[in-house]
């Protein structure tokens, strides 16, 4: 493998998974490595063998820029931090755990959604059959502020639920990706000598 | 060797080497793996922790028409240093007090 090759291979590995600066930081470590070497009079070829597997390299990369990471309130970034460590799993227990994990997720979600959905919809028919009792003057106006109350407080438990399921997304998946870089980490550092 | 005992003996011993010159990536693993086997890659997630714990600070310098990155330990670098020699005392004595009783239980 010559560097060229090398090169487009980690970029290709870290894509989509990091930061520009993140990935950028690491081809230029392995590029100047590769440059001193050859100064040295070696071959990039032996060079780049010396480096090892390019997944343990990847996987290092991975579990060190996951780690070095603060947690993110952001579900996104938290999402693509645990896709990436995900990526150097290959531990059939660790993608069923990973498994296991999304369909609980996915779970969680639909509760609440669910419970979003009969919130919204008792919403409606409290309007439904607030409004005409108010217009044919059946409901007195104290009745319509209790009523006007009562729907408040229900619209801002929705939006308290929303925001709920978002941190919890967040939360767990920032736990769970920490996890799996731990346990990963292990596992490379055991399989490789120095 | 353990690895969490290692990989902080290696954090250590790249202070070790900084702290007697500032110096760039390839020549550290050449150094170091003089000692102990150690690869580039080994020694990369390396670095990133010392800068990140801010143990070491980078700069680049040109060299050859392309830039190479220098590392230079910093106060907090030496101060791990120094707390790391602290608590090696402590182990060498661990170390000492079972080899003097390994020697007993043969002499006794």
């Amino acid at each position: 493998m010559d560097k060229n090759e090398f090169v487009l291979k980690l970029k290709e590995a870290l894509k989509n998974k990091f930061s520009e600066i993140e990935i950028s930081e690491a081809i230029s470590y392995y590029e100047e490595i590769i440059a001193e070497g050859v100064e040295a009079g070696k071959t990039e070829a032996e060079i780049i063998e010396g480096f090892g597997d390019i997944e343990k390299i990847v996987a290092r990369i991975t579990v060190d820029i996951v780690e070095n990471r603060s947690d993110s309130k952001d579900i996104k970034k938290s999402w693509k931090s645990f896709v990436a460590i995900l990526a150097i799993c290959t531990s059939p227990i660790l993608v069923l755990l990973a498994i296991g994990f999304v369909a609980i997720a996915i779970g969680l979600f639909l509760g609440f959604l669910g419970s979003i959905v009969g919130l919204i919809s008792s919403f409606a028919i409290a309007i439904i059959v607030a409004v005409p009792l108010l217009l044919s003057g059946t409901l007195g106006i104290g009745n319509g502020f209790i009523v006007t109350g009562i729907l408040i407080f229900a619209l801002s438990f929705i939006g308290m639920l929303l925001i709920w399921a978002y941190q919890l997304a967040v939360f767990l998946f920032n736990k769970i990706t920490k996890l799996f870089s731990r346990v990963i980490k292990k596992k490379v550092e055991v399989n490789t000598n120095a | 060797m353990k690895t969490q005992l290692k990989k902080g003996i290696l954090e250590m011993f790249v202070l070790g080497f900084l702290k007697k010159e500032e110096s760039y990536g390839y020549k550290i693993v050449q150094e170091l793996s003089e000692i102990i086997e150690i690869s580039e890659s080994t020694l990369y997630p390396i670095l990133r922790r010392l800068e990140a714990s801010g143990s070491i600070s980078t700069y680049q310098e040109e060299y050859n028409g392309r830039l190479r990155k220098y590392y230079r330990i910093t106060d907090n670098g030496k101060e791990r240093l120094v707390s790391f020699k602290k608590e090696w005392e402590d182990i060498k004595k661990v170390y000492d007090f079972i080899l003097r009783n390994e020697e007993g239980d043969r002499n006794g």
